[in-house]
């Protein structure tokens, strides 16, 4: 990155593409879809029953885009904390996918609950319960959706702060709107420290919760699964999911925006994203031992085979790649292992929520999702793809090399650490 | 899963959260299994003895009205529902089930198995709900629900170890989670019997103080080792359960889950308060963060004056 590489909004290419508009089509299609679910009810539209009562909507939608979320975290702590600037490239990239993961975990609890209306509930104190590890996931989640607005508020001051122009009666406005963001530049400026380190308390408390919250499932869950550890293994993938998805974002967009892709960045980052997915697979596989259950993987079963898929090809297999210098340098093995583990600990979470489930009154009966189910979360990450891009072309996310007509832009000389 | 596998496991875990509190600490925090109080009531269910009438099911029925259109007296009449196996539903709180009988024990072969909540001691679903819809009523050992708080996550159903609560997952408004009540106003206002215990033409359900439930059950073991297996199911099933079975084959063959002995509610508590024990491993990160994040900016800012 040369000195005059910095957060600007996309100009080129025309916003609306093939892809663009596939991503629409989709978006439009599950908003139908979810409109039926809340006409009729969970029952026509989902395969879920009294037995199989958690789907995929929990399963992909709240606990996998979860974990793909700890981009902003886990590179907050990198950037921010360990003060490594060389990867600031890739912070408002991996910012903008927290917020957007984090957003449409939201979402996806207001299409998946019965009374999608009183999900203020576990805010109101007389209905606080500290024993729920949903009730914690709850308020982490709700207290660090808010914290990553306020880290994506200085792109906003960025973009407006002296270009405020407030449209036909309320241009009066002008200066006070100028003034209001200011003044925010320059609390937050002075407070962001506070903001990012409870971030990242929040994230390693909730991302732990969300594997607690299947505790409680013992004797339900199948042991390659279910343990006590459960919270320990949820954070450590988490943090390593985050690097991955951050890679992940960065070179798509890159791609899609017609940049070169921040490798120099990407290849310093790929070195420690081995150790800790290293990390996390020796847990996994301490984890199993402990318990003697490391047979239980080739005992044969359908759910053996889905731990077989998860562990040896969506954590051992990129761990593996990440290892060589030749890939860390080729954009295209980079997103390849990134891409392949974020499928991994995607499928460790469905199976974790899903697959392991084994009520021991099913009878044989299992569940699988039904096409509006599939739709209405596919839309979701679609939404959440599209949403970037549209993000990318109004606010300064990626960086780019300075225009020669203009050569500073306001906001971006008296900001020159990008939060 | 022995005590001491519990702690090395906890504090494993206890890692995971981040936590700083010692091994004690999860020791201390452990040993809190919840008894149940000692004016709790119970009933203990007599296996042996269910004929399969299902005068408890309709009774419930006419009791509770659980069913949004009532169920006929023709389908209480109706045999043929022994067929295949029921399960709980939001139109009963509660179903008998038939189980053909391998061993001869003076009976004609087929046993009979009530189903409902079984008001855990330490109920899963009380512990998992977000928003405190489900109390434990010390007093009776009433599992209750509160349609108004519940907010429809489905977590109570997740946790339970006996898959009993249902769902309205066909109503797009106010769809309510449904279980059995232990008839908790009858019990707990009006000093009454649950109604399917009142209309067992069988006596096959006992109901009282679960303290002493057990000494009956004991009791009729000891008199008729031949007839009863020599296990109270719910006396510790999953940290222990109001209702209580007794029974001439095993627990297994007759629909019953193989539990352990603690509530699976204890394991999930302990890991989510030395997690937060008096908010030190919270603060703890959070300080370590702001600490890192003070050394690595001065130590940018001292190699820049360099």
């Amino acid at each position: 990155m040369s000195a005059h590489d910095l957060p600007r909004p996309v100009e080129k290419p025309n916003f609306f593409t093939p892809g663009t508009l596939a991503l629409v089509a989709i978006m439009a299609l599950g908003a139908a879809f979810g409109l039926w679910r809340y006409i009729s009810g969970l029952e026509p539209v989902t395969n879920l029953t009294n037995t199989y009562p958690w789907g995929i909507w929990k399963a992909i939608n709240v606990a996998a885009i979860a974990a793909y979320g700890s981009s902003g975290f886990t590179l907050t702590f990198i950037i921010h904390v360990l003060n490594k600037e060389k990867y600031h490239s890739l912070m408002r990239p991996g910012l903008i996918v927290g917020l957007l993961c984090y957003t449409f975990v939201g979402i996806a609890l207001i299409v998946d609950i019965g009374k999608y209306y009183d999900i203020w509930h576990p805010l109101w104190p007389t209905m606080w319960q500290g024993n729920s590890a949903l009730f914690e996931v709850a308020m982490c989640v709700m207290c660090y959706l808010t914290v990553l607005y306020i880290e994506f508020a200085p792109l906003a001051f960025e973009r407006f702060i002296g270009k405020v122009n407030l449209p036909g009666a309320l241009a009066g406005f002008n200066k006070l709107t100028e003034g209001i963001l200011k003044l925010g530049r320059t609390v937050l400026g002075r407070t962001m420290g506070i903001f990012m380190a409870l971030g990242i308390t929040l994230c390693c408390l909730h991302q732990a919760t969300l594997g607690t919250l299947m505790v409680i499932t013992q004797g339900k869950l199948h042991g390659l699964w279910w343990t006590q550890a459960l919270p320990l293994l949820f954070l450590s993938s988490a943090a390593a999911v985050g690097l991955c998805s951050a890679v992940v974002a960065s070179l798509w967009s890159s791609k899609a925006f017609g940049l070169k892709y921040e490798m120099k960045a990407i290849t310093s980052l790929a070195r420690s994203i081995p150790i800790v997915i290293a990390f996390y697979a020796a847990l996994r596989i301490i984890d199993l031992a402990l318990r003697d259950s490391l047979g239980l993987m080739f005992e044969g079963s359908g759910r053996s085979y889905m731990f077989l898929v998860e562990f040896f090809i969506g954590v051992i297999l990129p761990m593996i790649i990440f290892l060589f210098q030749s890939a860390r340098k080729s954009p295209r093995a980079m997103f390849f292992a990134s891409f392949l583990f974020m499928l991994g600990i995607g499928l460790n979470r469905v199976n974790t929520y899903l697959t392991g489930y084994m009520p021991y009154n099913a009878n044989g009966a299992f569940y699988f999702p039904t096409f509006a189910e599939i739709i209405i979360c596919v839309a979701q990450i679609a939404a959440i793809i599209f949403l970037y891009r549209l993000i990318a072309y109004i606010f300064p996310v990626m960086s780019q090399p300075a225009k020669e007509e203009e050569p500073a832009q306001a906001g971006a000389k008296s900001q020159p650490q990008p939060a | 899963m022995n005590r001491r596998e519990f702690l090395k496991k906890s504090g494993l875990a206890l890692v995971g959260g981040g936590a700083v509190a010692s091994v004690p600490e999860i020791a201390e925090a452990s040993g809190h299994a919840k008894q149940a109080s000692p004016e709790a009531l119970g009933v203990l269910v007599d296996t042996t003895l269910c004929i399969g009438c299902r005068e408890c099911e309709r009774a419930c029925e006419r009791t509770n009205h659980v069913a949004d259109t009532p169920l006929t007296d023709e389908y209480f009449d109706d045999k043929s529902v022994f067929d295949s196996e029921r399960a709980l539903s939001v139109n009963q709180y509660t179903v008998v089930n038939k189980y053909p009988n391998p061993v001869e024990l003076g009976k004609d072969g087929d046993v009979y198995v009530k189903k409902q909540c079984m008001h855990c001691v330490h109920a899963p679903c009380v512990s998992a709900c977000i928003v405190g819809a489900f109390k434990k009523d010390e007093k009776t050992g009433a599992v209750t629900y509160n349609a108004w708080e519940c907010i429809g996550c489905r977590y109570c159903m997740m946790a339970c170890p006996f898959q009993v609560p249902t769902n309205e997952f066909g109503k797009a408004i106010e769809p309510r989670i449904k279980k059995c009540t232990f008839c908790f106003d009858r019990i707990s206002k009006y000093n009454g019997t649950p109604a399917c215990a009142d209309a067992c033409p069988m006596g096959a359900m006992t109901f009282g103080k679960r303290s002493e439930l057990i000494e009956v059950a004991r009791e009729r073991i000891k008199l008729n080792p031949d007839k009863y297996l020599n296990h109270i199911y719910g006396e510790h099933e999953a940290g222990g359960t109001s209702w209580m079975y007794l029974a001439g084959m095993p627990f297994d063959k007759i629909g019953f889950p193989k539990l352990a002995d603690t509530s699976p509610a204890m394991t999930s508590e302990t890991l989510m308060h030395s997690a937060f024990k008096h908010w030190i491993p919270p603060f703890s990160i959070y300080a370590a963060i702001g600490a890192t994040m003070w050394i690595y900016t001065r130590k940018k800012q001292s190699d820049e004056d360099e």
